[in-house]
């Protein structure tokens, strides 16, 4: 089968000669898969986007949508549909409008515009919304919009750009759970970008992770939060991050060529012994995580709710498991 | 605490109510009360009634004002409004050409009237000035301007269309207050250059231009004295006597101030109709365009 979406040294450079916001990237998305783009801001992952719906035009590298190269086609004839951050709806314009703007840009003629329209719009629980101003719509209707006008154009792919950011924290929820099953429900690949690493974990069959225009790695969920490719990716993935620190303040065989070690706070355990010291503790309910500094480093530990400790004591750890990073911060073991 | 603020509001707010109180509206009643009079500013003021108003709208006068003032509306109205919007979307770039384009787009409007009239004396002047030279250049022989009635006309057009440099100033604003990500949304759907200007920039910019235009109506009839006194007096034949300099004229050249004043009634009557009229204007297309975009 091939991939819905192909990226081949895909390079973007705003300025001449300025660094690129885009370098060199090779992806692909297979047919039904949500891709998350995740990365910090600056990171290229919104120009990634642009280059693959075609609102810039890559200064290298080759783009490939449902097997065809697309690099040169203009965006409308491209089969990428874009959910934009804040979701650009047309504020002079209601639902409907908004929804079929594409096609009265390319002149269709009233009954299949009327018709289209509708089909989306009752597919998304806005038939009753057709004839609302952007202004008088909540949060998660203006997305539904968003989702409607790209759903009408049948992509291979949709590029969602940080598509739940402009939500509040109560909505975000269940508009994610909304959003996940629309994709599935659809069965249509997309690329989704967001800055947040949980909404990439959960929402993302795959994460590719970006840093400075590069991709650090690409991967399941799990892959990434077991075994990140970088220490960039150890501390980046998961709400806790890696503790990062050498192996010999862990008290770890790594191996040759180890200078770092990264371990997840699930992987460490409090031991009698006074080689650490607690710097603090983050009292979560269901667990605790213990902030221990171990010579000048820091390491968390998560501990069950039981054993009472405070700021100042004197504890020993044992690390379980771990990855070792060289020099260049790449994982070696 | 909001009280508090109010009247802290009221309190400022003060000397500015003090002073339109004082400045615009007094005189504006005191020369609503001279216009139902017959005053010449010797003898005292007697009431006339309706009879003053009766006496200027018979005026052939007054007729031929209406005209140049239709044209000079008519003229130069859209073409401030459509230039202003056309330089704001020109200068709307980053860079020096773009910065260097909205300094000089703005700078007439605040050269002064008089000095606006003076280089435009020397524009239209056929012996010395650019146009005429432009003419011979072309193998033609320049004639005077001023005393050809479309010339004049056309001058204090031209002149009052180089001072647009409020409205221009307006419109980029605005313009800039567009998001970038609709752009990049109507692009996504298909829409070139002309498709995104009619489908986006100009129904979004509609309320601001519109508004513009109402102002502009009202300040062009009301207001538009000084550049037609200096550069033409009216003339020729009344062609280019706009509202304002008939007032002036009969007001205070000739001394028949209670008809200079009904003069001014019925521009300010007319000035607020004409603005009025662009209101419902828009509101009517805005509802007009509404209803259009969602047949669906």
């Amino acid at each position: 089968m091939t991939a819905a979406v192909a990226l081949e040294g895909l390079s973007f450079t705003y300025v001449k000669d300025g660094s690129p916001a885009v370098a060199d990237v090779d992806l692909t998305v297979e047919p039904g898969e949500v891709l998350a783009v995740v990365g910090s801001s600056g990171s290229g992952k919104s120009t990634l986007l642009r280059l693959v719906n075609g609102l810039l035009r890559p200064t290298a590298g080759r783009v490939h949508v449902g097997g065809r190269d697309v690099t040169d086609v203009h965006p409308e004839s491209r089969p990428v549909a874009m959910v934009f951050q804040g979701y650009a709806l047309f504020p002079h314009l209601d639902v409907a409008a908004n929804i079929g703007f594409g096609l009265a840009v390319r002149k269709a003629a009233r009954s299949t515009r009327r018709q289209r329209v509708h089909e989306v719009a009752d597919r998304l629980g806005l038939a009753d919304l057709l004839h609302r101003m952007p202004a008088e719509l909540s949060g998660g209707e203006r997305q539904r919009v968003a989702l409607a006008r790209a759903l009408l154009r049948d992509p291979v792919v949709f590029c969602l750009d940080e598509p739940l950011s402009a939500l509040d924290p109560v909505l975000r929820t269940a508009a994610r759970r909304d959003l996940d099953l629309l994709l599935r429900a659809e069965d249509r690949c997309a690329l989704y970008v967001t800055h947040d690493q949980s909404e990439a974990m959960t929402l993302g069959d795959r994460i590719a992770l970006l840093k400075d225009g590069r991709l650090e790695q690409v991967g399941t969920s799990r892959e990434l939060y077991d075994d990140p490719a970088t220490t960039f990716v150890a501390a980046f993935i998961g709400t806790h991050p890696m503790s990062l620190l050498p192996p010999r303040a862990a008290r770890v065989d790594a191996g040759p060529g180890v200078v770092t070690i990264g371990v997840r706070a699930e992987h460490v355990e409090l031991a009698p012994g006074d080689d650490a010291v607690v710097t603090a503790v983050d009292d979560l309910g269901h667990e605790k995580l213990v902030h221990l500094a171990v010579q000048d480093h820091r390491l968390v530990v998560q501990v069950g709710p039981g054993p009472t400790l405070r700021r100042g004591d004197q504890t020993g750890f044992a690390v379980r498991r771990h990855s070792g990073f060289d020099a260049d911060g790449r994982r070696v073991a | 605490m909001t009280g508090r603020y109010q009247r802290g509001v009221a309190l400022m707010g003060l000397p500015f109510l003090v002073g339109s109180v004082l400045l615009v509206v007094g005189p504006v009643l005191i020369t609503a009360g001279y216009a139902f009079t017959s005053y010449d500013g010797f003898t005292p003021a007697t009431f006339n009634g309706l009879g003053t108003f009766r006496d200027v709208l018979a005026d052939p006068e007054l007729h031929r004002s209406l005209r140049a003032t239709a044209w000079f509306l008519v003229l130069a109205v859209p073409l401030r409004i459509v230039g202003g919007l056309l330089l704001a979307l020109l200068a709307d770039g980053r860079g020096r050409i773009a910065g260097a384009t909205r300094v000089s787009v703005f700078a007439p409007a605040v050269i002064p009237d008089p000095a606006t009239a003076l280089i435009w004396l020397w524009v239209v002047n056929p012996l010395y000035g650019p146009l005429g030279a432009v003419i011979r250049l072309g193998g033609g022989t320049p004639g005077p301007v001023l005393i050809d009635p479309w010339g004049a006309r056309l001058t204090i057009v031209a002149l009052s269309v180089f001072a647009l440099g409020e409205g221009f100033l307006v419109t980029l604003a605005a313009r800039r207050e567009l998001s970038p990500q609709l752009y990049e949304a109507g692009r996504a759907e298909g829409a070139r250059s002309m498709a995104l200007f009619r489908r986006i920039t100009l129904p979004l910019l509609a309320p601001v231009l519109l508004l513009l235009a109402a102002r502009d109506v009202l300040v062009s009839m009301t207001n538009a004295l000084v550049p037609t006194l200096l550069l033409t007096r009216g003339g020729p034949l009344d062609a280019t006597k706009t509202l304002p300099l008939l007032v002036y004229e009969r007001g205070f050249r000739e001394g028949f101030l209670s008809e200079g004043a009904a003069l001014a009634v019925l521009t300010l009557l007319l000035g607020v109709a004409a603005f009025a009229l662009a209101w419902l204007a828009y509101r009517g297309g805005r509802a007009f365009a509404r209803a259009r975009d969602s047949r669906f």
